[in-house]
């Protein structure tokens, strides 16, 4: 007669991992926390909804953030001036949207700074035909979680401002045709 | 066969939607996930395995709702095991591309579901498992029945 309780208890704690499942899935990149449309900070955009891209030193050098200073991203997955990220992709990586022509900041060269127009219509900023993302694992400013993650089928950088990837403490290229 | 052994119509309904309701939810997340996998590809993309697993989910869901039988709950177990197992390989261990398998390594859970469809996977697990023990007095399943005997008197 002890199995039935000691069945009873073991069903409610699976109940209750599931139970946590859900509230921890409404969190941070939980399920039905994205769509497929890119969410852009409002801390990276002028009041106008024009992104601002800068330059800022971090432990991995300098690196691009947007106006707020959160890290931006790019995904190796990208071909030049397209991006290869949609879907639950957006959700976790986030686009980094503008409204109109993106403002340089100081280190950046407003000669490598460009925008895209996704499928959705919405507006990516490109750095160096890179389209830039940023990551929802990342909370504050200045964070810089997602560097070198594996997700969606590719590695995830944060960007250096003469405009390759930064890999650990060493600035790499990515691809071809990514140069100028 | 002891009276207590059989499982009451209770429990059996507690297992049976337990079971079926994380497979339906990792069938969602996994369903839903599909097309921003799509372009990770071998010889199969991994969006069409997400797509696999979410109707093998339901299927199995669908079984153990239906049909309670060992080998309904044994579909159950191994679906279950075998998406638990994946994706925490995946998620901790970089083992490249496997035969026709895309490069499926994602050192992250800030994927949409991913980690409430492991939490499902793993409730799954669980309430399958039960299910195939509190199930297994059906004509064929003496053999389980004496193990959990041999067990229960080593214990």
């Amino acid at each position: 007669m002890l199995r039935r309780p000691l069945l009873t208890l073991v069903m409610l704690a699976a109940v209750g991992a599931l139970a946590a499942g859900c509230g921890n899935g409404s969190g941070s990149g939980g399920y039905g926390s994205g769509g497929s449309s890119g969410t852009s900070s409002p801390m990276g955009t002028t009041p106008s909804g024009v992104a601002m891209v800068t330059a800022a030193s971090s432990k991995l050098g300098m690196v691009l953030v947007d106006g707020g200073g959160r890290t931006l991203y790019l995904f190796e997955k990208d071909q030049p001036n397209q991006s290869a990220c949609t879907g639950a992709c957006v959700a976790a990586w986030p686009v980094d949207q503008s409204s109109g022509t993106p403002k340089a900041g100081g280190g950046v060269k407003a000669s490598l700074l460009g925008t895209i127009t996704r499928s959705d219509n919405t507006t990516q900023v490109t750095y160096n035909h890179h389209p830039l993302y940023y990551y929802a694992g990342d909370s504050q400013p200045g964070q810089q979680d997602g560097q070198g993650l594996n997700a969606f089928g590719a590695a995830w950088f944060v960007v250096a401002p003469a405009g390759g990837a930064v890999s650990g403490g060493a600035t790499a290229t990515t691809g071809s045709g990514y140069g100028g | 066969m002891a009276a207590s052994e059989v499982p009451t119509a209770i429990t059996s309904w507690v297992l049976r939607v337990g079971t079926a309701a994380a497979l339906g939810v990792d069938a969602v997340v996994h369903w839903q996930n599909a097309p921003a996998y799509d372009p990770v590809t071998g010889t199969v993309s991994q969006g069409a395995l997400f797509r696999t697993e979410a109707v093998v989910a339901v299927v199995a869901a669908l079984l153990v709702l239906i049909r309670p039988r060992p080998s309904s709950w044994l579909a159950a177990l191994l679906v279950a095991a075998s998406a638990l197992g994946t994706v925490l390989l995946y998620r901790y261990v970089d083992v490249g591309s496997l035969g026709p398998l895309p490069d499926m390594y994602e050192n992250t859970w800030h994927v949409p579901g991913k980690l409430l469809s492991a939490y499902a996977e793993a409730a799954a697990v669980v309430f399958a498992g039960l299910g195939l023990l509190t199930h297994r007095q059906r004509p064929g399943m003496q053999p389980l029945v004496a193990v959990a005997a041999m067990a229960r008197r080593r214990g």
